[in-house]
């Protein structure tokens, strides 16, 4: 069984060369094609590739996010894929991550391939997720907080904006983002969710919960110094003892 | 201690300078005083007008002589500046008076019989130092003022080259360099005219780049025929999800003078963030017309719109605007509107210039 390849760019064209280079070289099965962030990260989730080629400048959802978005379930093997990003290839460089620089020709696209099929095939070495993983940390260091969150309502996924967020409640595995319009799960942990939120904007105030500052209404002195956090929409919240230093100096 | 010497010495020089005053006027006085009552009472005669000196600035703030403002403020200022001269003349005068007099051992014996001629005499010279006082502060103004417009200039000097330099790196963006290259490697094998097209429109859109650094203005036409390129470039990279036209009206405007680059960030920023957002792809329309004496330049896009993206306005713009400040001053207009029906437009009015042709 061959293994499946997702091929991620905005443009057409960019895409095109990538198929006609798999196609070619004829080891991998090409099990799709997504052509925004959105519709990327997406497709990872439902299709499972095993080797994700991943452009990295796109409108709207970078190539980080999309696998910000999909990190906490799952990282496939990627190959990035970039026109002209200094700051993206000293990223690539410093976790001896490969990556194609546009334009690349048959060649190059083929050593690249074999590396990836090392990851893939046992008992090759096997992708370092590690690797990957500290990518995406090095990367958001040196980023704005994400604004937009990839979330399941239901058995969609959606972007949920970061500053439509009123709260955040732990559950299970996940958390669950509320906004205005509804809520969404995403599979994270709470100090995985809050270092993804701006700390001017979101605190927590309790082991289980995170709060947007913009949407608090008011702070009510409640039972053994827990304050009751009441939310613009009724939304009635607890701020622990524990937490209270949080919202402290406001 | 660099600073507290940077602050403090304006006003050594200002009290340095009635100090000098005071001691000049004095060598008048040597044939009817000795010389030690001569210093003294002609330092206490100046360092008053010292202490007055800072109400006179303090007033001069609160109430200018120079400077635009309406005609009826400029008269009560004037009055009341007149007014004020008076009064502080009459001052030093007083203590000058009573200095002199207590020097004399006679401080109040037919004091006012004495200050009325003492008035009489001295009044009309002495009240010049008050004007002396304003004539200085004016000059030092003006000459700050001077500096502040000449800083100004070169600031704005700096930015339009700034922006200019960040048009050309626009236009030679790596980033559409590199992914027009890797869009000609995917035509070669399925559409090879079209990579060909691909390449000569590179071609034209580099050599012109290059040539661009040439002067501040260009021809309209000129400017256009980059765009055209740089447009046909993108239609076969984005393959039918970008559509576009240029109207121009009249036909005449071909000559026109515009700043060279204005439009190139407009349409970067239309397609970047009106278009490329949206999967079906969209139109760009750019428009150049006259109204009224004024060329009025529009580039228009149908695409996602303003929204709330904080980014939409980016260096890009800030560039353009500082371009058109720079170059036009208070004659140029640049907006950029949301669309009623969705998508952006970009609008510049600057002055319509064209060569002797028409």
């Amino acid at each position: 069984m061959k293994p499946r390849a997702l091929i991620v760019d905005d443009e057409p064209l960019a895409r095109q060369r990538v198929e006609d280079l798999l196609v070619e070289d004829g080891r991998f099965i090409i099990a799709g094609r997504s052509g925004d962030g959105l519709q990327a990260a997406t497709d990872i989730l439902a299709l499972r590739p095993d080797l994700v080629l991943l452009d990295v400048q796109m409108p709207g959802m970078d190539g980080f996010e999309v696998l910000e978005a999909v990190a906490p379930e799952s990282l496939p093997a990627v190959l990035f894929i970039t026109s002209y990003d200094q700051y993206a290839l000293r990223a690539f460089e410093a976790q001896a991550l490969d990556y194609l620089l546009k334009p690349f020709d048959g060649e190059r696209f083929r050593r690249a391939l074999d590396r990836a099929l090392e990851w893939l095939t046992p008992p090759g070495p096997g992708l370092d997720e590690g690797r990957l993983r500290s990518l995406l940390t090095e990367v958001a260091q040196h980023r704005p907080y994400p604004q937009r969150i990839l979330g399941k309502a239901g058995d969609r996924m959606i972007l949920v904006p970061s500053a439509s967020i009123q709260w955040v409640e732990a559950e299970n595995n996940y958390v669950r983002l509320h906004t205005a319009e509804g809520s969404s799960l995403v599979r994270q942990t709470m100090e995985g969710m809050l270092s993804r939120l701006d700390p001017d904007r979101f605190r927590r105030i309790h082991r289980s919960h995170i709060v947007n500052l913009d949407f608090i209404q008011e702070l009510q002195p409640w039972f053994s110094g827990d304050v009751l956090v009441l939310l613009r929409d009724g939304t009635r919240l607890t701020l622990s003892r524990t937490y209270r230093h949080q919202v402290e100096g406001l | 201690m660099a600073t507290r010497t940077l602050e403090t010495s304006p006003w050594r020089y200002y009290w340095g300078a009635w100090v000098a005053m005071g001691l000049f006027m004095a060598t008048m006085d040597l044939p009817y005083l000795a010389w030690w009552q001569a210093v003294l009472v002609n330092q206490i005669q100046y360092l008053a007008w010292g202490g007055l000196g800072l109400c006179v600035l303090k007033l001069l703030r609160k109430r200018p002589l120079a400077g635009a403002m309406p005609l009826g403020r400029r008269i009560r200022n004037w009055l009341l500046h007149l007014v004020a001269s008076a009064a502080a003349t009459c001052t030093v005068l007083f203590v000058t008076l009573v200095a002199l007099r207590t020097l004399e051992g006679r401080p109040l014996a037919g004091f006012f019989p004495s200050f009325r001629s003492y008035l009489l005499s001295f009044f009309h010279y002495t009240l010049f130092t008050y004007w002396a006082v304003v004539g200085a502060h004016e000059a030092l103004e003006l000459q700050r003022q001077g500096k502040d417009r000449d800083l100004r200039a070169s600031q704005l000097e700096t930015r339009l080259r700034e922006a200019q330099l960040q048009a050309l790196r626009m236009q030679l963006q790596p980033h559409f360099l590199f992914n027009t290259l890797n869009a000609v490697t995917a035509l070669i094998r399925h559409d090879p005219p079209a990579a060909e097209a691909m390449l000569v429109r590179l071609g034209d859109l580099l050599r012109l780049a290059l040539e661009d650094s040439r002067g501040l203005v260009v021809d309209l036409d000129r400017e256009l025929t980059v765009l055209q390129k740089y447009l046909e470039i993108q239609e076969i990279r984005f393959k039918g999800r970008l559509a576009w036209r240029i109207d121009l009206d009249p036909p005449s405007l071909r000559t026109a003078q515009v700043p060279a680059l204005i439009l190139q960030p407009l349409v970067e920023n239309a397609l970047k963030h009106g278009l490329s957002g949206l999967v079906g792809g969209g139109q760009i329309t750019i428009r150049a017309t006259a109204q009224g004496g004024q060329l009025c330049l529009e580039v228009e896009d149908d695409g996602v719109g303003l929204g709330t993206d904080p980014f939409r306005e980016g260096v890009g713009l800030a560039n353009t605007r500082a371009t058109l400040e720079s170059l036009y001053g208070s004659h140029q207009r640049f907006e950029l509107l949301p669309r009623p029906q969705g998508g952006a437009l970009a609008r510049a009015f600057l002055p319509l210039a064209v060569p002797e042709a028409l």
